[in-house]
């Protein structure tokens, strides 16, 4: 309850403030949400960028308490019914809503780049109360990715003790608040399109990711950025289109083009294709200001602001986002990976290598590279065997689908201003497709490391973020039809009512509520309340600012070290080589793999370096013990039979280091140079070992109920 | 259609799926205790023998190791219908996924008649079927190898209250939330069609009497 309680107080705050600005401004409450929620992740970042995060919260909150008295003051005079418009209604209670199901099921992170990336940096930000790029961690942290996510779920971990649940109560606010922005010009008497409206919106997420019923679907259960990320894009579109259906002014977008741009380094492509989109849209199909020419100088001026405000929010949010990591000591001329080129050089060799001239020197080192993720590209976007990426299927399936939409609503609308606002962004919006998608090849090709087709991981979740919110986009233009009138006797209301029937029947039939957010099954958090459960136990015995070193014999791909880092924040765990299995080469068999070899002295001169206090003995194994055995003051007995699983590291003087030289070196065919030197660790450390095996003890602590 | 007939039909699409709820449980309360009363639904308690185990070594009726990473407890024929598998495992470490699958006409067992557990708050998962025939049941206690379980509960058609009938999922809860409202969306645009179509036919043949 009490949990409930802290929760739900910033997102009261939230919606006290939307009723505010809406009351006072006379607009309707639909369009708040999506304003404030935005507003709100930009206010933070750039608090926490200026080192007040937490001050900025409790000013936020009064604000919020002011709002709540204001409006309590005016509650006789009236005039709340534009404030209670269905969108704002419907924010509120569904914000309710899952804030309650979230605090009774209280789901957990449990994929992979929750743990390397947003839910660490989520936590991060909590425990820390600051950007999570400044924030203390034992490893190579990606602080280079934009802090918007992190940094808006801060609030509602504001109080109490962070939760996983509450990281994604404040993403899918984020996403409610684009469902309220999709309803923006609708009342309560178009019921019969809010109703489908509302339902597409929900399922918007769904349709744009590739769904099996028998596994569990974790759209609105996931802190990954790039689903939010598209939805808020399509926020843009949903926003705007309807806001100028109300001649209200498009400055405001300003707020949720510049929370675009924090989302993700990909952000702020995204974000200007949306304001590209925008533009074009208001320099031919505004007609706010009635039935003056649309490139009047009264009009146009206006216009021209609005655009060169939408541009330079972008551009202003992505360069201060960059001084800010400049200033912590990230490299932001380049955009790392395997070509070091600066964000502009990527494309520039990339567009050159596209259109066929020959790209510079430097370039031309990936012109194979580039042939294959092309070609590999364009068969992934074409129908074909395993090309399913989304419900709706390939990407050419997608695009024609949204075309199919788009169609139907300029074909039956009434409002010809709106038939060539549908065409429009039919024709924009196709272009920004495929500019995106070239972008996303220059980056397989310039910064993933990968050769090859293998270069194209994750090809899915990068593009369905520009299909998500182009459907969204779709789908506003069609209810906006519906609105406006249809030609034949409310055919676009039949239409969206047809639509949203189908796509709750293959949600049915694909999803199954009973495997998504709806009704998961307890099961899937089994391991990782086990998990929480073991390393809290650990984690009890450590003071705040020890640093631990982890060592688990049966994580070969390093996912239980991200998993333990992440349940370790606020304490550190040490770099320990991104986990992996550990042995001596002295212990090792010609046949054994393992990821990290190294002799007895040379751990114990990297518990040193790396300032260790602790060693967590996760899981161990017989090579483990057969090659660190003589590091354990009692033989490693205590963590054999399972008494403890945590040890201290005592240190005795100041032990002496030495280099690591080419004979102790297991795989020599990959750790000495052609000069037959030993090379550093991929970290970049030196190889050392200590001259002493006496100065460095590891010490058994004892834990209550024993390790098990 | 004005305001006062939207609610009422947004009101009348609610109040009828609500009845659709209600009477659907009674009934299913009616059936089982009419089975119970003649003998096809009955209370069963298994053990590791008294149920088909692969991949698994039973060292007794209650104790049972897995062997493989596919292990699966078959109960097949069944004797009368199953309506719901109550299962309470204590496992040696962590069992990774538990799930229950079905059979129905014959088909083999497939991913599509698969169901999850509800967790309860005495530790069990509830495994609740649907009705109608079903031939077999199979339960993957787990997908590790090396695993050693012990049965504290394992009931198939544990006595039911009256009230348990009416225990609202989220699913449940969702589908209600959506589908009326969804229903009377359609059902109003049906009707403000034909009403539309009604009037333009009217205005025809007002025309033509003039």
């Amino acid at each position: 309850m009490l949990v409930f309680l802290q929760t739900i107080l910033p997102f009261a705050a939230l919606c006290a403030l939307c009723a505010f600005v809406a009351y006072r401004f006379h607009l309707s409450g639909a369009f708040m949400p999506l304003l404030m929620t935005c507003g709100t992740m930009l206010y933070l970042v750039f608090s926490g960028y200026l080192g007040l995060l937490r001050p900025a919260v409790w000013l936020y909150l009064l604000c919020g308490a002011a709002a709540v008295f204001y409006l309590a003051a005016h509650a006789k005079k009236g005039g709340f019914q534009k404030v209670f418009a269905p969108g704002f209604v419907l924010f509120c209670a569904v914000g309710v809503g899952l804030i309650l199901l979230f605090a009774v099921r209280q789901p957990m992170m449990q994929e992979w780049d929750e743990f390397s990336l947003w839910g660490t940096a989520a936590k991060l930000t909590k425990e820390n109360n600051m950007i999570y790029s400044a924030a203390p961690i034992g490893w190579y942290f990606l602080g280079t990715q934009k802090a918007g996510f992190p940094t808006f779920s801060y609030l509602f971990n504001f109080f109490g003790e962070y939760a996983a649940w509450r990281v994604y109560a404040a993403y899918d606010i984020l996403l409610v608040s684009v469902w309220a922005a999709a309803m923006g010009a609708l009342s309560w008497k178009h019921w019969k399109i809010l109703v489908p409206t509302a339902i597409l919106m929900f399922l918007l997420p769904y349709f744009c990711v590739y769904q099996r019923d028998i596994y569990c679907n974790f759209t609105y259960l996931s802190a990954y950025g790039d689903i939010p990320m598209g939805i808020l894009m399509g926020g843009v579109f949903a926003w705007y289109y309807h806001a100028k259906h109300k001649q209200i002014p498009a400055w405001p977008l300003c707020f949720i083009l510049g929370a675009v741009t924090l989302c993700k380094d990909t952000g702020m492509p995204l974000a200007l294709i949306a304001a590209g989109i925008v533009t074009v849209d208001l320099l031919f199909c505004d007609d706010r200001a009635g039935n003056q020419k649309l490139f009047s100088k009264k009009v146009l001026l206006p216009k021209l602001g609005t655009m060169f405000a939408m541009f330079a929010t972008v551009a202003l949010t992505f360069q201060m986002s960059s001084r800010y990591l400049v200033s912590l000591g990230s490299d932001q001329s380049s955009v790392g990976g395997v070509s070091d080129f600066s964000p502009v050089t990527v494309v520039l060799e990339g567009l050159k290598m596209l259109f066929g001239f020959a790209p510079s020197a430097a370039g031309a080192a990936f012109a194979d590279k580039f042939n294959v993720i092309r070609d590999e590209m364009v068969r992934l976007f074409l129908p074909g065997e395993l090309h399913q990426i989304t419900m709706i299927g390939c990407g050419l399936f997608v695009l024609l689908f949204i075309w199919a939409i788009l169609i139907l609503t300029a074909l039956l609308t009434t409002d010809k201003i709106h038939r060539r606002s549908t065409l429009l962004y039919g024709v924009f919006s196709t272009l920004g497709f495929f500019a995106y998608y070239a972008f996303i090849g220059f980056t397989y090709v310039f910064v993933f490391k990968n050769e090859g087709t293998a270069s194209i991981i994750d090809y899915n979740r990068y593009i369905n973020t520009y299909y998500v919110a182009w459907l969204c986009g779709a789908l506003v233009l069609l209810v906006l039809g519906a609105l406006k009138g249809s030609r034949i006797s409310d055919a676009l209301t039949g239409v969206t009512l047809v639509l949203c029937g189908t796509l709750l029947f293959r949600f049915y039939s694909l999803v199954q509520p009973q495997l998504c957010v709806i009704d998961y099954p307890d099961s899937v958090y089994t391991e990782y309340v086990q998990l929480h459960e073991n390393t809290a136990a650990v984690t009890r015995k450590i003071e705040p600012d020890a640093r631990t070193y982890y060592i688990n014999q049966k994580d070969h791909n390093g996912a239980n070290w991200f998993k333990n880092s992440y349940e370790f924040v606020p304490l550190v765990l040490a770099y320990s080589h991104g986990g992996g299995i550990f042995g001596s080469p002295a212990a090792l068999q010609p046949t054994m793999q393992v990821n990290n070899a190294m002799s007895v002295a040379e751990w114990a001169a990297e518990l040193v370096t790396q300032q260790c206090d602790y060693v967590y003995l996760d899981e161990t194994d017989a090579l483990f013990w057969n090659s660190y055995e003589a590091l354990f003051a009692d033989g490693g007995d205590a963590a054999k039979t399972g008494k403890t699983k945590l040890y201290a590291v005592q240190i005795n003087g100041k032990p002496q280091l030495l280099p690591v030289t080419a004979d102790e070196v297991y795989f020599k065919d990959t750790e000495l140079s052609k000069d037959g030197k030993v090379l550093p660790w991929k970290s970049g450390e030196e190889r050392q070992k200590i001259a002493n095996m006496h100065d460095v003890t590891l010490v058994p602590v004892e834990m209550e109920g024993g390790a098990a | 259609m004005n305001k006062k007939q939207s609610l009422r039909l947004v009101a009348a699409c609610y109040l009828l799926v609500l009845t659709a709820w209600v009477g659907s449980n009674i009934f299913c309360f009616a059936q089982d205790a009419y089975r119970r009363a003649n003998g096809t639904l009955q209370t069963q308690e298994c053990t590791f023998e008294s149920v088909i185990c692969t991949d698994m070594e039973v060292e007794s009726p209650t104790v049972a190791t897995t062997t493989g990473v596919d292990p699966q407890i078959i109960l097949k024929p069944l004797q009368g219908a199953v309506t719901e598998v109550r299962l309470r495992f204590t496992y040696s470490r962590y069992p990774g996924e538990v799930n229950l699958y079905y059979a129905k006409n014959g088909a083999p067992f497939d991913n599509r008649y698969k169901i999850w557990g509800k967790a309860q708050n005495d530790g069990s998962y509830l495994f609740t079927l649907p009705r109608g025939k079903i031939d077999a049941i199979r339960i993957d206690p787990s997908n590790l190898a090396g695993i050693t379980m012990t049965i504290e509960n394992f009931t198939l058609n544990a006595p039911r209250s009256f009230f348990a009938y009416f225990k609202l999922t989220y699913e449940q809860l969702f589908a209600f939330l959506l589908l009326p409202g969804f229903a009377a969306a359609c059902l109003g645009y049906g009707f403000s069609v034909f009403l539309n179509v009604k009037q333009c036919k009217s205005n025809k043949e007002g025309k033509k009497d003039e």
